[in-house]
């Protein structure tokens, strides 16, 4: 998959315009991975032995799977595929648990959760559930 | 758990250049006040502020930076690393001085100049800098250990980074050519005498023979940093320590192996400082050395601090 294919995926599936990441460069990395950075960072990591650049922007693997940390950062301005949840099913998701929920109105493939004005993070939806897809280190039991 | 002692040496060292020895012991046994800086790369102070408040959670502002804040009222035993502002990149947990560099730095940075962050990892100056030149630009944020790094990569991805790029060297021999920086941060590795507060058991590693060590070091990074900075660029040097020996005389050090050095006036308002030392054994610092900042914990309720603030002259 090219780079203009996973900007129409994201512009068809999220309604992400792809205007949102003109300014940045986008580096493919091992697995399927693609880095997100600024052209500045792209340019001075040719010329230094570089072992992470910028961000993780999405895999794909068949599919594109935009990152969490990505969707945190660009995800309120998705119009589509987003499944908004309550307090307590925010608890659960970011404490790490998959998600029930009955109907959605979208269909099955990556979704962005968000909870009041919180793009949390992707899950994948199937089957009228979301499977929870943020990392063991980030999980958090809210207090309050 | 029983508290090291605090070594005879280390007061007795210190005695002749802090102010007021009681209350500086007091302090060091005291807790850190808590405090977080708000990620201006994710979220929206005002916002975070507003839920925040919503929780019951009480923070209180900090007259020397406006995206610093301390969990104050009756709420300071807040676990506020569990709140979804946490989770969500929004607030970052960070002892008030370690802000300072970033607050030194950001009248330096723009949002298109090369910055190096000599030793980044766990990457709490990384991601301050990151988020004051607005996320563009270029960071090279440098560690020499890769266990260290995996928690700079953590905190790069958890704030919404995209403006840094991670390697993994000894600064002394990193390669790139000279004269390419605007600016550099160098937060130096250093025997840490300042962060008691967080970790007493700084002091059961503590002896003169390691600061000598440091020292070596330090008056080598500090110079190469230097030599890496473009003419008219500026560099902030700062450690978590007490020793003259890994402050003014590393700034000593430099100024009188670098022509091109000057050392620049620090202001910060609201926060109470202290010049630089100027004897220290045998050693007789500059009156340009006098500009450096110490930050002892008693003054403000915070870990022991250094800062230096140096230029590459433009001729
Ligand atoms: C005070 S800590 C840095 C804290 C960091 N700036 C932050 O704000 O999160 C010092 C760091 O220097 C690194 N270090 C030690 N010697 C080094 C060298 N020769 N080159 C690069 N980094 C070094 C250590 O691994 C350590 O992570």
């Amino acid at each position: 998959m090219n780079r203009e294919q996973i900007f129409s995926y994201l512009e068809e599936r999220f309604g992400l315009d792809k205007g949102l990441f003109k300014d940045y460069e986008f580096l493919e990395g091992a697995k399927g991975r693609v880095f997100m950075a600024t052209k500045d960072v792209s340019n001075v990591s040719k010329a230094v032995k570089a072992v992470i650049v910028g961000l993780l922007f999405c895999r794909v693997n068949g599919s594109v799977k935009l990152s969490g940390n990505i969707t945190q950062l660009f995800g309120n301005n998705a119009t589509k595929s987003v499944v908004n949840i309550s307090e307590l099913e925010a608890r659960k998701f970011i404490g790490g648990e998959d998600l029930d929920v009955p109907d959605t109105g979208t269909t099955d493939g990556y979704v962005i959760v968000k909870y009041k004005n919180y793009p949390l993070g992707i899950g994948l939806l199937k089957e009228s559930a979301i499977k929870n897809m943020i990392p063991k280190a980030k999980r958090t039991n809210l207090v309050a | 758990m029983s508290k090291a002692v605090i070594p005879k040496r280390f007061l007795e060292r210190y005695s002749s250049i802090v102010d007021d020895q009681k209350e500086f012991l007091e302090y060091l046994e005291k807790p850190l006040p808590k405090a977080f800086r708000v990620n201006t790369i994710k979220s929206d102070k005002k916002q975070v502020l507003e839920s925040l408040s919503e929780k019951g959670i009480v923070v209180e502002k900090v007259p020397w930076y406006e995206d610093a804040f301390v969990v104050g009222g009756g709420t300071s035993g807040h676990p506020i690393g569990n709140t979804i502002e946490h989770f969500m990149g929004y607030i970052y947990i960070q002892e008030l001085v370690s802000m300072l560099p970033g607050v030194l730095a950001s009248g330096e940075l723009t949002n298109k100049g090369l910055v190096i962050d000599v030793a980044a990892a766990p990457g709490s100056k990384t991601t301050h800098l990151a988020a004051l030149m607005g996320n563009k630009g270029c960071i090279i944020a440098n560690d020499i250990s890769y266990e260290r790094i995996k928690a700079l990569k953590f905190n790069i991805e958890k704030l919404g980074v995209l403006n840094a790029v991670v390697t993994n060297q000894d600064f002394r021999f990193f390669k790139l050519d000279n004269h390419k920086a605007d600016f550099i941060l160098l937060d130096s590795p250093c025997t840490s005498e300042g962060t008691v507060r967080k970790e007493w058991d700084v002091l059961s590693e503590w002896s003169e023979r390691r600061i000598i060590g440091m020292c070596r070091l330090q008056k080598q990074l500090i110079t190469k940093g230097f030599d890496m900075l473009k003419r008219g660029g500026s560099m902030v040097y700062s450690t978590c320590t007490f020793a003259p020996e890994e402050n003014e005389e590393v700034v000593q050090y430099l100024l009188d192996n670098r022509e091109g050095a000057k050392v620049e006036k620090i202001d910060l308002k609201g926060l109470k400082t202290c010049p630089g030392v100027e004897k220290w054994g045998k050693a007789e610092f500059s009156g340009e050395v006098k500009k450096v900042c110490r930050i002892w914990p008693h003054h403000n309720n915070t870990g022991g601090f250094f800062l230096a603030k140096v230029r590459k002259g433009v001729e």
